[in-house]
C-alpha cells in the first residue's frame, strides 16, 4: 500500500518534470519571431510599426547584425512647481513611455538582433557613467544611442523623437505652455538605423599647411588636438590629412573637411574650390583661433568674402563675477561662456550646457552676403555680459587685448559659432560650421567641448537617409476635475460599489438562513 | 462536456452563495476605492492626461491598474477560491462520491477551474463597469482609451488562470485546506518573484537569445505592466499562460487519479 502510494507520488513528480519541460519548449517556440504576433490596442496604434521598419529589422537579422539600443532616460524630478514645468514634465513622461513601447516593438520584431538596454542612472551609476562616457552623452538629457557594430547614432528624446511646439512668450503675458504636437519615434529610429546601415565609414580630411604658429593637430600638448582626433576615431570616423595647398583638389571620398586654428588664409583659387565643394553638398568645419602675433589672425579672407561672413578682429571678453562685485582685468576675462542654440541639430541635444572658449571672436554676416547662403548661430554669448575689445600692439610687438571692462557694456549677444547653409545650383545644400574660439583642444575637450565636437562632426558626416514614415498626429488631452466631480467619484467608489456588494452579501446570508 | 458545464455551475453557485465571497468583495472594493480616489485627487490640482489615470506615470502615480489592491487580489484570491475545490471536498468525503460517478477526472478538474474563473470574473466585472461609468460628466467627463483597458483585463485573467490552475493542483495534493492555501500562495509568490531569485545566476548567460527569452517569460509582473496594461497583446505571452494553465490542470487530474488508485 505504502509502496503503491510512493510510486504514485513518483509518477506524479515525473509527470510534473516532463510537463514543465513541455511548457518551457512550447513557450520558447511561441517566442520565435515567425510564430508570434503583436496586437496593438493602443489608441492611434502608437506601438505599431510600418512595413518599412519591419523590412529594416528583417535586414538586420538577414545580415546577422546586432542593433544595441542604449536608453538613458533620466528620472522625472520631484513635483513640478508650476504649470509650465508640469507641462514640460508631462511631455517628457509621454515621450519616454511612447518610446519605451516603440522600442519594445523593435525588440519584439528583431528577436536576437535587437537588444534594448535602459540604464538606471540613479542606481546603476558606474555602468551608466561608463557607457555615457563612451558615447560622449550630455548629462541631464534624455537620449538614446543606436549602435550597430561600433557605428552609432545619438538621438535626443525631445528634439529628434518629439515635435514640441514652444510658443513665443508675449511681453507682460503669462508664459505659454509647450505642447507635444507629434511623436516621430519610428521615423527617427528607423532613419537612424538606415543611415548606419547605408553609409560606409565616413572620412574626414584635416587640412594641413594653414597653421604655422600652433602645434600640429596630432600634438599631445595642451594646445594640440590629439584627444579630439582620438575621440573622432572612437566614434567610427576615418581621419586623414589633406595638404590642399599642394594637391589643389578635394578627394572624392571626403565626407567632410576640417581646419583647426588656421593663421594662413586661403588663396582665391582655394576659396573657389571650397565653395564649389560646399555648393555640391560638402561639409566643412573651421575653428578660428587667435594668436598674439599681428597680421596672423584671420578674419574670413576670400572664403568669407564669397560666403558672406567675417570674423571680428576684436576679442569678445566677459566679466568674471566674484561674489557680489564685478571684477575685470584678470586672466580669466579672456574666457567666454557661449550658450548653445536650443533649435539647431548640432546643439539642441546639448540642452542647457555651455561652452567655455578661449580667445573668442565674433562671427558676423557681411553686407554682401549672397542670398544662397543662410547663417544660423549655434553658440552665442548672453546679452549684457560681454564686450568687444580690439587688441593693440604692445611694446614687445605682440598683440594684447585690453582687459579693462568698459563703463557701459553692450547689450547684444555675440555669435561665436554659426552654421552656414550653402545652396548649390544642383539643388544640393552644403554646410560650413564656423567656431571662433578655442574650445576643442586637449585642454578644452577635457572641460566641456567633447559633446559639442561629437555633435558637430556627426552632423557633418551624417548622410541622413530620412525614411518617409508619417508620424501620428499626437493628441494630448488634459482634464482637470472640479471639487464636485471628485466628490461624486468618491461616493461612487467608496459607497456605491462596496455598498452594492454588502447588500448582496446580506441578501445571500438572509436567504441561506431562511433555507436552514 | 456536460459534466464540465454542470460542475462549473455548481462551483459558481457555491461561490455566489457563500457570504465569505461578499466579504472579500466589499473589502477589496473599499481598499480599491481609497486607492483610486487618491489617484483622482491629482486631477484636482493640475490638468493631466486621462491616460495617466489608467496607466500611471511610471513614477508616483500607479494608475487604475497599478493599484496594490490589484496585485493582492490577483495573488491571494485565487488560492482562496480554489482551496475548496478538492481539499475541502476530500476532507468532507464528497470528493469520493464525485470520483465514483461515471465522470472523467479531467472534466471535473476543468469544471471546477472554470467555476472559480467565472466567479473571479464576476468579482472583477464591477471594476470594468466603473471605468465606463467614470467617463460620464458627473464624474471624470473624459473618455479613456479602452484598448489598453481590454488588454489589461485580458492580462489579468490570463495570470489568474495560471494562478487558479496552481491553486487547483495544490488543493488536489492535500485534504488540509490551510495547507492547500499555503502551498498555492507560496507557488504564486515563486511565480511572481522567481525571476528576481534566478537573475544573478542567469546574468552571465542573458546574451543568449533563448536564455533571455526564458528569463523574460519569468518576469510575470512586467508582462502586465509593460505589455498588457499598455495595450499590447503578445501572442507568445498568451501561449505562455494558457500552456501553463494546461500543465497544472493536467497535473491536477493526474494527482486525483494517483490518489484514487492509491
Amino acid at each position: 500500500m505504502r509502496l503503491r502510494r510512493l510510486s504514485g507520488w513518483l509518477n506524479l513528480l515525473l509527470a510534473a518534470v516532463l510537463l514543465l519541460a513541455a511548457w518551457v519548449l512550447v513557450s520558447l517556440l511561441a517566442s520565435q519571431p515567425a510564430c508570434k504576433h503583436l496586437f496593438d490596442l493602443t489608441p492611434r496604434h502608437n506601438a505599431t510599426v510600418t512595413d518599412v521598419t519591419e523590412e529594416l529589422v528583417a535586414e538586420l537579422r538577414k545580415r546577422d547584425l546586432h542593433l544595441d539600443v542604449h536608453v538613458f532616460f533620466h528620472p522625472l524630478s520631484s513635483r513640478p512647481p508650476n504649470e509650465y514645468e508640469q507641462a514640460r514634465w508631462d511631455i517628457r513622461r509621454t515621450l519616454q513611455n511612447l518610446t519605451r513601447d516603440l522600442l519594445r516593438h523593435y525588440s519584439y520584431l528583431g528577436g536576437a538582433a535587437v537588444r534594448v538596454k535602459e540604464y538606471d542612472t540613479a542606481f546603476d551609476v558606474e555602468h551608466s557613467r561608463e557607457v555615457a562616457l563612451r558615447y560622449s552623452l550630455a548629462q541631464d538629457e534624455d537620449q538614446l544611442v543606436l549602435d550597430i557594430g561600433g557605428r552609432h547614432r545619438k538621438l535626443s528624446l525631445t528634439s529628434d523623437l518629439g515635435d514640441i511646439e514652444r510658443p513665443q512668450a508675449v511681453p507682460f503675458g503669462p508664459q505659454p505652455l509647450p505642447r507635444l504636437r507629434n511623436y516621430k519615434g519610428e521615423e527617427a529610429l528607423s532613419s537612424a538605423i538606415k543611415s548606419i546601415l547605408a553609409t560606409g565609414t565616413p572620412k574626414v580630411y584635416f587640412l594641413t599647411g594653414y597653421s604655422t604658429l600652433n602645434p600640429s593637430p596630432g600634438s599631445t600638448v595642451g594646445a594640440g588636438y590629439s584627444e579630439l582626433l582620438a575621440m573622432l576615431q572612437r566614434e567610427g570616423l576615418e581621419l586623414a590629412e589633406l595638404p590642399l595647398k599642394q594637391t589643389q583638389q578635394i578627394p572624392a571620398d571626403a565626407s567632410a573637411l576640417a581646419l583647426l586654428e588656421p593663421d594662413v588664409d586661403f588663396t582665391d583659387a582655394e576659396a573657389d574650390l571650397l565653395v564649389g565643394w560646399l555648393q555640391g553638398g560638402g561639409r566643412m568645419f573651421i575653428d578660428y583661433g587667435w594668436v598674439p602675433v599681428p597680421d596672423h589672425n584671420l578674419t574670413g579672407g576670400p572664403l568669407g568674402a564669397r560666403l558672406g561672413f567675417a570674423v571680428s578682429e576684436e576679442l569678445v571678453l566677459q566679466l568674471v563675477r566674484a561674489g557680489a562685485e564685478m571684477v575685470s582685468g584678470l586672466e580669466d576675462v579672456k574666457n567666454v561662456t557661449g550658450l548653445f542654440s536650443p533649435s539647431h541639430p548640432t546643439t539642441a541635444v546639448l540642452g542647457k550646457q555651455a561652452l567655455a572658449l578661449k580667445q573668442a571672436r565674433e562671427i558676423r554676416r557681411t553686407d554682401r552676403s549672397p542670398s544662397s547662403v543662410r547663417m544660423e548661430p549655434i553658440v552665442r554669448t548672453l546679452p549684457g555680459w560681454c564686450w568687444l575689445s580690439l587688441p593693440h600692439v604692445g611694446a614687445d610687438g605682440n598683440l594684447r587685448p585690453d582687459l579693462r571692462a568698459p563703463q557701459r557694456r553692450d547689450q547684444d549677444s555675440h555669435d561665436l559659432g554659426v552654421v552656414l547653409d550653402i545652396d548649390g545650383p544642383g539643388g544640393k545644400t552644403g554646410h560650413l560650421v564656423l567656431l571662433a574660439g578655442v574650445a576643442l583642444n586637449n585642454l578644452g575637450l577635457k572641460v566641456n567641448g567633447a559633446g559639442f565636437a561629437s555633435n558637430v562632426f556627426n552632423f557633418m558626416v551624417d548622410r541622413k537617409v530620412l525614411l518617409q514614415i508619417p508620424g501620428d498626429r499626437y493628441h494630448v488631452e488634459h482634464v482637470q476635475l472640479g471639487l464636485d466631480q471628485v466628490a461624486n467619484i468618491q461616493w461612487l467608489l467608496l459607497l456605491g460599489v462596496p455598498g452594492l456588494f454588502l447588500l448582496l452579501g446580506v441578501l445571500v446570508y438572509w436567504r441561506r438562513s431562511r433555507w436552514r | 462536456m456536460r459534466i464540465v458545464w454542470v460542475t462549473l455551475k455548481r462551483e459558481l453557485m457555491s461561490h455566489c452563495f457563500s457570504p465569505v465571497s461578499y466579504v472579500i468583495a466589499v473589502l477589496f472594493y473599499l481598499w480599491r476605492g481609497f486607492g483610486v480616489t487618491s489617484e483622482v485627487q491629482w486631477f484636482l490640482q493640475v490638468p493631466s492626461d486621462p491616460d495617466v489615470f489608467l496607466l500611471g506615470d511610471g513614477w508616483v502615480r500607479s494608475g487604475y491598474f497599478g493599484q496594490s489592491s490589484t496585485f493582492v487580489m490577483t495573488i491571494l484570491v485565487p488560492p482562496l477560491l480554489t482551496m475548496r475545490c478538492f481539499a475541502e471536498e476530500r476532507r468532507s468525503g464528497s470528493l469520493e462520491t464525485l470520483m465514483t460517478a461515471p465522470v472523467r477526472d479531467f472534466e471535473v478538474v476543468l469544471g471546477k477551474w472554470l467555476g472559480a474563473m467565472a466567479f473571479f470574473g464576476l468579482l472583477w466585472f464591477p471594476s470594468a463597469a466603473l471605468l465606463w461609468l467614470l467617463t460620464a460628466q458627473p464624474f471624470f467627463g473624459a473618455s479613456f482609451a479602452f484598448g489598453p483597458v481590454l488588454s489589461a483585463y485580458l492580462g489579468l485573467f490570463l495570470l489568474s488562470s495560471l494562478l487558479m490552475a496552481i491553486g487547483c493542483f495544490t488543493s488536489s495534493l492535500t485534504d488540509n485546506v490551510l495547507l492547500a492555501v499555503l502551498l498555492a500562495v507560496i507557488g504564486n509568490f515563486v511565480l511572481l518573484t522567481g525571476a528576481g531569485l534566478v537573475a544573478p545566476f542567469l546574468q552571465p548567460y542573458l546574451d543568449n537569445y533563448l536564455v533571455n527569452e526564458l528569463y523574460q517569460k519569468l518576469l510575470v509582473m512586467q508582462h502586465f505592466s509593460l505589455w498588457f496594461a499598455r495595450g499590447l497583446v503578445d501572442t507568445s505571452l498568451v501561449v505562455f499562460y494558457l500552456a501553463g494553465s494546461a500543465v497544472f490542470l493536467v497535473l491536477t487530474a493526474l494527482s486525483l487519479q494517483s490518489r484514487r488508485l492509491a
